[in-house]
């Protein structure tokens, strides 16, 4: 059905992805707009890397003002983490040899493509729709015209900390100054591209005396008087469209200096020059104005000096899991967090015996309950949080269709019995259900761009209730080779009989012999 | 020491006039060219004993880079020593009653833990208790690492909130743990059961055994096996207390009272107490109502009691086998409290006793050895020492201080005994001695001032014939209320001064 449409309308896309001019449903209101156009006669996209946030609803308008067709065709990371710009994908299309033509140069199919905007003619313009990936990195975007792609490439970075800076770009100088040099009469020792729109030091290749110049491009929402602040460990200045508004020069401890200019909405060039003598070294570069809040465009804040992180972030030893024991966003008071070196986490709730959330990426960060006094829920550091039922993962129900009983805070049915953890830490939880003893084996998968779980269920009892079931995932579940997709971002299947009820995933426990088991593979849906 | 310097010394020895006097500077510097070889013999005769005379205090060096705020001590056996931390690990310490801690080493047992305040060691397990529940654990396969978690019962809800700390004991003659659990924000009981103790029994059953608890800081034994813990200064809690938590007890905060229906075992529920009475007042009303054992009056010993052991080392530690070591987590002190029971209710003296650690006590543990060991932090609640946290070992150097040993209730006053021989002349000058009284409001507000203050007259001393004693005949003692007793003139036989001048005795019964 999919190809189908994707040929019919001779679109092309990825999952997920709408070629169209008006919004597709769900996209009637969307989190970012971008503007992607070619530049004539230069084989050049004139935004060369812009962020978005995770799982943001973008609008994609590509425009074609040069007289040669091009496309602009989004991958995912691949195994260089976006280092190759996508030509894994170029390769592809250069296999397809003479079906390049009839296939618009496009390797349909190919592992590597998330959206694509279809060949767009001379003078035209084409607009996709599409939900950003949800896990953080590097995105390349190309153009597969055969030839165009050495020039027609850029970078979409997904990133919670996504900013209207695009085009941003470093040059890294050494030397020993006690005020900004005159950079421009340097050589750069090295040049690269920031897609994340941050300003940020970790390009440097050596601690003291090194100097940086960042330029790129700032949308401005309105007209009016926009503040920017640089906080700098040396001396430093921002310029906006070659006027210097913070000067924040000399050799000083980290330092905040602001400054406000008056700007027309619409792209603004801005630059900001930066110079390390010896010592401690940071850099942190934030704006406000009209429509924008107080948006930090470094990573990390001002008080850390922006370059150092300031969490406390958990890992587990290599080939090992880590264990966090605490109150963990949906995951409740008696939380068990689960880190494992594969890349994949889980929280277990041990009030209502469920897996609270399964995610990837950074484990948890210690940094709200080792700080102070500890109040509250920490949430999960890493991305591709994905939400698992509240309420008891076990009932017995009338029948199968019958509501799941209301969830409790924490169910009085249940005991936590604890866990065993084997040579690589990975625990094995205990509960049991009434006379239901239940052993719960979480196992991390790694491979592939994104590792995975599996899970094992062992259930014994001497006097095994009837009408048992587990609920595996609730919300919007539709059955997908190989499994059922769980609200769009998730891939459960089980050698089990599952069904959906009540927009719930349930299998019913068979006891045989006074034990059952389910197996269950949770993979994230790309 | 003639008596001529002795009685200098009585002068002078007003605590607060002596040490803004030079005299006081005399006595640490050395030197001080302009007083009188007379005024300086006597300075010299009173220089004030310090703890360095009595107690080793030593840090124990701790691994490179790793943070180890102390929320939990379990001895192993005579070569280790298990510190559980906030952060929730637990490293075993190997070394640790050797004479050069340097050499110490470390090896971590288990992580992830959810800030065990409890812990003990026994045949291979640990027994703890953290937020959530009541576990143990072990290393099965003796890689060196727990690789199993038993959780043995949670009865208790929690919340979220940071003040729904569990402190646990270790397990009691018959096997029991006994559990406290802070109130929700140290306020109400949101929480299932926040405000009670529990005794958690081997087989994993929960027994509601007492309410109204507030704010604890510490749990654990006296020699006699029962169980107190510490609850500090707040709603109805007018001062920082040790509390003896008797079974079926009500220890006076409400709040938590509304679990007592699905506590059968527990009997009638208690009424509620009138905000703005005494304790002394309502527990003749309210019969549930268990009266502080000692009170620890806020801000003249110490602010947040933490953790109590019984000096079980018959002598090991010093002269004080048998009574109450209490933790100071603001102050960085260990406090030291003779209990009595009198007509079934204990009550006793509070005394200053160790001080100078690093960081706030929580925990504390006593090796049969007389090694005692604290674990510090100053997280979230401020603590003299200026270290985040520290680990120390604090050993008896042998030589005997010069202190009240017990202070005991009488007929008609109270009798004191000391650690060494006493000068019958100071020891039996009732001038040697001053009282008085207060007690606090019991309120639903947060803490109380000193109230209902009252002055006790010495009417006689009578010096005992061991003459490491004397019988004090007090007038106007006063039921509920905190006795403060400085005894700034009494000598030993030797001419030597008191370590600890102060005593804090509660009165909760009259001896019939």
């Amino acid at each position: 059905m999919k190809s189908k449409l994707l040929t019919i309308a001779a679109l092309c896309g990825a999952t997920l992805s709408l070629q169209a001019q008006t919004p597709p449903k769900g996209f009637e209101k969307v989190d970012q707009e971008i503007t992607i156009s070619t530049l004539q006669a230069a084989m050049k996209y004139d935004v060369r890397s812009f962020s978005v946030k995770p799982n943001a609803k973008v609008k994609l308008t590509f425009k074609n003002p040069d007289d040669l067709p091009h496309n602009l065709i989004l991958c995912t990371p691949g195994k260089s983490k976006g280092g190759d710009k996508g030509k894994e994908v170029i390769d592809a299309v250069l296999k397809l040899g003479e079906k390049g033509v009839e296939q618009n140069w496009e390797p349909k199919g190919h592992p590597r493509i998330l959206h694509s905007t279809g060949m767009v003619q001379p003078k035209k313009e084409s607009v996709i729709w599409f939900r950003a990936p949800k896990k953080e990195g590097n995105y390349p975007y190309i153009c597969t015209f055969p030839g165009h792609f050495e020039l027609m490439n850029g970078m979409m970075a997904v990133s919670k900390r996504a900013n209207p800076v695009t085009n941003l770009t470093y040059k890294l100088y050494h030397g020993k100054w006690d005020k900004l040099p005159d950079f421009s009469k340097m050589e750069p020792k090295k040049s690269g591209t920031l897609a994340s729109g941050l300003f940020e030091l970790s390009p440097k290749d050596r601690d003291n005396e090194f100097g940086f110049v960042f330029s790129g491009d700032i949308e401005c929402p309105k007209d009016g008087i926009y503040t920017f602040s640089v906080t700098s460990d040396d001396g430093s200045s921002l310029y906006i469209d070659n006027t210097r508004v913070v000067n924040n020069d000399g050799v000083h401890a980290a330092r905040a200096v602001k400054g406000q200019v008056r700007l027309k909405a619409g792209k603004r060039k801005i630059e900001v020059r930066y110079f390390e003598g010896s010592g401690e070294q940071s850099l942190f570069v934030e704006w406000s104005g009209p429509g924008v809040k107080k948006q930090p465009l470094s990573p990390g804040s001002a008080s850390s000096g922006g370059s150092s992180p300031s969490g406390m972030l958990i890992t587990a030893a290599d080939g090992e899991a880590a264990i966090y024991r605490n109150f963990i966003s949906d995951a409740g008071p008696r939380a068990i967090g689960v880190g494992y070196s594969e890349g994949v986490n889980l929280t277990f709730d041990a009030n209502n015996m469920r897996f609270a959330q399964i995610w990837q990426g950074d484990f948890m960060d210690g940094a709200r309950h080792w700080n102070g006094r500890g109040q509250g829920f920490q949430p999960p550091a890493g991305d591709a949080v994905i939400k698992l039922p509240a309420g008891t993962a076990f009932a017995t129900l009338a029948s199968a269709g019958a509501a799941w009983p209301k969830t409790e805070t924490r169910s009085s049915e249940f005991r936590f019995r604890g866990y065993q953890l084997n040579k690589k830490q990975q625990p094995k939880f205990h509960y049991e259900m009434g006379e239901v003893s239940i052993e719960d084996t979480p196992v991390p998968v790694a491979g592939g761009e994104y590792g995975h779980l599996t899970r094992s269920l062992k259930l014994s009892s001497e006097n095994a209730p009837a009408n048992l079931y587990f609920r595996a995932a609730s919300g919007n579940i539709t059955v997908a080779p190989g499994g059922f997709i769980v609200n769009g971002d998730l891939l459960i299947s089980t050698s089990s009989q599952a069904r959906i009820e009540a927009n719930e995933l349930r299998v019913p426990v068979k006891f045989k012999n006074g034990s059952a088991r389910i197996e269950l593979t949770y993979k994230w849906a790309q | 020491m003639g008596p001529v310097s002795n009685r200098l010394v009585n002068n002078l020895t007003n605590e607060t006039i002596f040490m803004k006097t030079p005299l006081a500077s005399f006595k640490f510097s050395g030197t001080c060219a302009c007083i009188s070889s007379i005024l300086a013999t006597a300075a010299l005769s009173a220089a004030a004993p310090t703890m360095e005379d009595f107690y080793q205090r030593e840090e124990i060096p701790l691994p490179e880079g790793e943070v180890m705020e102390g929320a939990s001590i379990a001895i192993i056996d005579e070569d280790r020593v298990a510190l559980a931390t906030r952060r929730g690990d637990v490293w075993i310490c190997k070394g640790a009653f050797e004479k050069d801690l340097s050499k110490v080493t470390w090896s971590k047992f288990a992580s992830g833990l959810h800030e065990p305040l409890g812990m003990s060691h026994k045949d291979g397990w640990f027994t703890f208790t953290q937020r959530p529940d009541v576990s143990r654990m072990r290393d099965s396969d003796g890689d060196g690492r727990a690789d199993q978690f038993v959780t043995v019962a949670a009865p208790w809800g929690i919340n979220g909130d940071y003040h729904e700390y569990a402190f646990g004991t270790p397990p009691d003659k018959d096997g029991n743990v006994w559990v406290v659990l802070c109130l929700t924000g140290s306020f109400n009981a949101n929480s299932p059961w926040r405000g009670w103790c529990f005794r958690i029994t081997p087989d994993g059953k929960s027994i509601p055994t007492c309410s109204g608890i507030r704010s604890p800081g510490g749990i654990g034994f006296n020699m006699e096996g029962d169980v107190f813990y510490c609850d500090n200064q707040g709603t109805w809690n007018g001062s920082s207390s040790l509390k003896h938590l008797k079974p079926g007890g009500f220890v006076g905060n409400p709040n938590g009272n509304k679990f007592w229906e699905q506590a059968p075992n527990m009997g009638p529920k208690p009424a509620d107490p009138k905000s703005g009475s005494r304790i002394e007042t309502e527990r003749k009303r309210i019969p549930q109502l268990v009266p502080t054992a000692v009170w620890l009056p806020h801000g003249k010993l110490g602010q947040s009691p933490t953790g109590i052991i019984p000096d079980h080392t018959k002598g090991a530690f010093g002269p004080f086998a048998g009574q109450v070591l209490v933790g100071e987590q603001t102050h960085s002190q260990v406090q030291r409290v003779f209990l009595e029971k009198i007509n079934g209710v204990y009550q006793g003296a509070a005394f200053p006793f160790l001080g100078g650690y690093r960081s706030g006590i929580v925990p504390l543990s006593l090796a049969d050895d007389g090694s005692l060991f604290v674990g510090t932090t100053n997280r979230g609640w401020g603590a003299r020492g200026g270290l985040p946290f520290s680990f120390e070992r604090t050993r008896w150097t042998g030589k005997v201080p010069f202190e009240i040993h017990e202070m005991r209730i009488t007929q008609d006053g109270f009798e004191l005994t000391f650690t060494e021989e006493i000068d019958p002349k100071t020891a039996g000058d009732k001038a040697s001695y001053s009282m008085n009284s207060w007690t606090y409001v019991y309120q639903s507000g947060y803490g109380s001032p000193e109230v209902d203050k009252t002055a006790q007259s010495i009417e006689s001393v009578t010096v005992g014939a061991d003459r490491k004693s004397v019988r004090l005949k007090v007038a106007n003692r006063q039921a509920g209320h905190c006795h403060h007793l400085k005894s700034a003139g009494v000598r030993s036989k030797s001419g030597g001064e008191l370590w600890h001048q102060n005593a804090y005795y509660t009165i909760n019964e009259f001896p019939k």
